[in-house]
């Protein structure tokens, strides 16, 4: 059998199937149960200060295809809305329990560096494998000066990734949201800054569809709408068609990349290793069929490389 | 051995025409087609089709491998629960478990996921370098399985995928049990099932021995103390009688003794057909024998059962099956009196006519005869007692005429494990037998394992 394991920028998981920074990976119990399902590692969902954020419901809008398949969806979610000490607790726990899976962590802090270097250590002190920077989020977040809003300018993204790179010892992957004209130049950024890897991408700006009763996009709270971040199977041509990009670019070609967007079953995660990722995320598939998923991605992608003559990632 | 017929003429069809009646009842589903109907699976949390299946194959996973385009990795799902999943996708009645259970059948659509023919479909279509199962490091211990139908099959498998050797012991000339010698030619056609026993025994570690019948050639006694344990897989070898004079006329025979010669037979056309054909019975079995007779070009097939259709033990599928090859079928009369012409030969039957009162089966006196050539019974089967007639055999206990076993299929007998139909309760179906044959197996390795540690010196 192949060997599926990976050693992403120094994070090492036994396969490359990995759950995005997500509501699946929210709090211990649900990573817990991805771990139990066979997932190799983890996106921690997105710490950031306290006051924790407040999420608002309903967050969802699905996009429909003729047979009521899902498509798309998108979300208003916020980054965690538990208190940072409890996330750091529970990380430290699944990470105790769990030796042989990565968990990495997904951050967001205001655009000034004290913040990050308070926090930074308390994050290498769980004991996770390394961090994740939401540059991506595309709603909620940026109206206060973080996720997209970083991501969207090279500068900031350099400067911020310098600080982290700066501040700790776990190697720093820069997530990158795709609303921006080129997505090489902040990939270029983050390597600028000393970014160990890039992961991408993070979800679209997006409406729906609307309530023309009422004249509103969904998903509808309190009768207002936002434009929230669009993921799922419908985003995964943009997806790899950016991953490409920042592969070939040789300013960028040595940068591992973990590629995100709508990753479903083994065929879609071998399409983005073959186009340059060393992992994968899933978030969407997950939510939508449950964690055990990875059961057929892991089956399927071994016995591709198998019938293929890889013998592991690297090998395609 | 189908000589109370040898009177009637053979079939009037060439051998050609003939099997051209016994192609694909399902035919196998295209690769377009699988992927369209994989697509409809909802990869359902805690799938209902999984708890409905008896050897707990996880459907939901190996339709999603399909729809991946994992043919291989979905076969070797579906046989790591049920290495006959080959079989059982052809055979089973899904339309009562599965498909019947698939939640697209209850929504708005009312239309199931095809999971039968999808499990066809990986089964037919997978590519394995050699057998997909392994054996564990051997246990030195040798286990008797007594019969080559579905249970004994599986059992042998598992022991011998749990690195235990396994001599099996078959009455007839063939493996397969009732897949080889008592389903409907159009269900199992060409010799799939003997194509399945093969890829069965390419584990290894398993012999069989052909021509040993319990109870004539082989005694329970000398396997009980020849091996470490032994599975009795017999099924009910034996037809029931109607109870009626002319029982024994030319002209009237068991259903399923005709539908194993039908599969035996290399020309088709020698078979004896009558003209006209009583069925009795309401069992999958007796609509098989009713439409295969029909397909053999009797023109006239009447299938009469003493009660109402909601008590036939045929599905609704079998039945529908039935109707669609023009078998009449006569509910609510009861067999009276077999007639017989001057020749003492079959020539129709008489019924009397039934109704329900106060919640029981009442005669009403009103007789009916129909006019026949030949009656096929298929009014169940029952334990061949000749099989278990030795002193060690006649002290299993017994539930009926079938076989007592606890949960994990161990006899009254420690040592002795039974499965399939010839065990209480059962369902008598293929996948069910598979199950017992695989979950004896279970415990058999388990019993012996566990004797062994406790014989070992502290």
């Amino acid at each position: 059998m192949a060997d599926l394991s990976i050693n992403f920028c120094g994070i090492k998981s036994p396969n490359p199937f990995w759950l995005a920074s997500a509501p699946p990976t929210d709090k211990a119990y649900n990573v817990v149960r991805a771990f139990e399902a066979g997932w190799g590692g983890v996106v921690w969902k997105t710490l950031g200060e306290d006051p924790p954020a407040v999420n608002v419901s309903s967050r969802y809008s699905a996009h429909y295809g003729k047979n009521r398949e899902v498509l798309g969806f998108n979300n208003i979610e916020l980054i965690t809305d538990r208190s940072l000490d409890l996330n750091l607790r529970e990380i430290t726990q699944v990470k105790k329990d769990w030796p042989d899976r990565a968990l990495i962590v997904s951050l967001m802090l205001p655009c000034e560096e004290a913040p990050w270097a308070e926090v930074l250590p308390l994050v290498e002190a769980t004991g996770a494998d390394g961090i994740e920077l939401n540059f991506g989020c595309p709603h909620g977040m940026p109206e206060r000066g973080m996720g997209a809003a970083v991501g969207q300018v090279p500068d900031y993204v350099e400067m911020v990734t310098r600080w982290c790179k700066k501040h700790t010892r776990l190697p720093v992957i820069v997530k990158l949201t795709p609303n921006i004209t080129d997505v090489r130049a902040p990939a270029r950024a983050a390597l600028a800054g000393g970014a160990d890897a890039v992961s991408l991408i993070n979800t679209i700006n997006s409406i729906t569809h609307l309530d023309l009763d009422r004249m509103v996009a969904f998903p509808i709270v309190g009768g207002a709408s936002t434009h929230g971040g669009y993921c799922g199977s419908a985003v995964k041509p943009i997806a790899l068609n950016m991953v490409a990009e920042i592969a070939r670019d040789p300013a960028t070609r040595q940068l591992p990349i973990s590629g995100i967007g709508g990753i479903g079953n083994w065929r879609d995660a071998a399409e983005f290793i073959a186009l340059g990722a060393g992992s994968v995320q899933v978030c969407t598939a997950a939510m939508l069929h449950g964690f055990r998923i990875v059961e057929e991605m892991k089956d399927g992608l071994s016995r591709w490389m198998d019938e293929k003559g890889y013998a592991n990632i690297e090998a395609f | 051995m189908i000589e109370s017929l040898q009177h009637l003429p053979p079939a009037a069809a060439s051998h050609d025409e003939l099997s051209g009646q016994f192609t694909d009842l399902a035919p196998p589903l295209t690769t377009r087609q699988a992927a369209i109907e994989a697509a409809r699976c909802l990869y359902c949390y805690d799938a209902p089709c999984t708890r409905a299946c008896p050897t707990g194959i996880d459907v939901a996973s190996f339709i999603r491998n399909i729809h991946d385009q994992n043919v291989t990795g979905a076969a070797y799902g579906i046989l790591s629960q049920n290495i006959l999943g080959g079989s059982c996708a052809r055979l089973c009645p899904t339309e009562i478990l599965c498909e019947d259970a698939c939640v697209r059948n209850h929504d708005a659509e009312g239309q199931p996921v095809k999971i039968g023919l999808l499990q066809r479909h990986a089964i037919d279509n997978a590519r394995f370098d050699g057998h997909p199962f392994g054996r564990a490091a051997s246990t030195g211990k040798t286990i008797a399985v007594v019969g080559a139908g579905p249970a004994g099959l599986s059992c042998a498998h598992r022991l011998a995928m749990l690195g235990n050797d396994v001599v099996v012991f078959e009455a007839r000339e063939k493996a397969g049990g009732l897949n080889e010698y008592g389903i409907a030619k159009y269900k199992l056609p060409g010799d799939f099932a003997q194509q399945e026993v093969e890829f069965l025994l390419q584990i290894g570690g398993i012999q069989i021995e052909y021509g040993r019948k319990l109870g004539t050639n082989l005694r329970l006694a000398d396997l009980h103390a020849q091996y470490d344990a032994v599975f009795l897989g017999i099924g009910l070898a034996a037809s029931r009688a109607l109870g009626l004079t002319g029982e024994n006329a030319p002209g009237l025979m068991a259903a399923i003794e005709y539908i194993a010669a039908l599969r035996q037979a290399s020309d088709l056309s020698k078979l004896p057909v009558p003209r006209r054909a009583i069925v009795i019975g309401a069992g999958n079995t007796a609509i098989d024998m009713a439409v295969q007779i029909k397909r053999l070009g009797a023109e006239d097939v009447t299938l009469v059962y003493r009660r109402g259709f909601d008590a036939m033990s045929a599905t609704s599928h079998e039945i529908d099956i039935a109707k669609a090859n023009f078998v009449r079928i006569r509910t609510w009369a009861a067999p009276l009196e077999v007639l017989l012409d001057d020749a003492g030969r079959v020539c129709g039957m008489r019924f009397e006519q039934t109704k329900m009162e106060e919640g029981r089966l009442a005669r009403t006196g009103a007789l009916v005869e129909i006019a026949a050539d030949a009656v096929f019974k298929a009014i169940g089967q029952g334990m061949d007692e000749a099989s278990l007639a030795d002193p060690l055999a006649r002290q299993l206990s017994r539930e009926g005429d079938r076989i007592r076993v606890d949960a994990q299929f161990r006899t009254a007998l420690p040592g002795i494990y039974a499965g399939g139909d010839c065990v209480a309760p059962g369902q008598d179906l293929t996948v069910q037998a598979v199950q017992h044959g695989k979950l004896a197996a279970l415990a058999i390795h388990h019993d012996i394992q566990t004797q062994a540690e406790a014989a070992w010196p502290t």
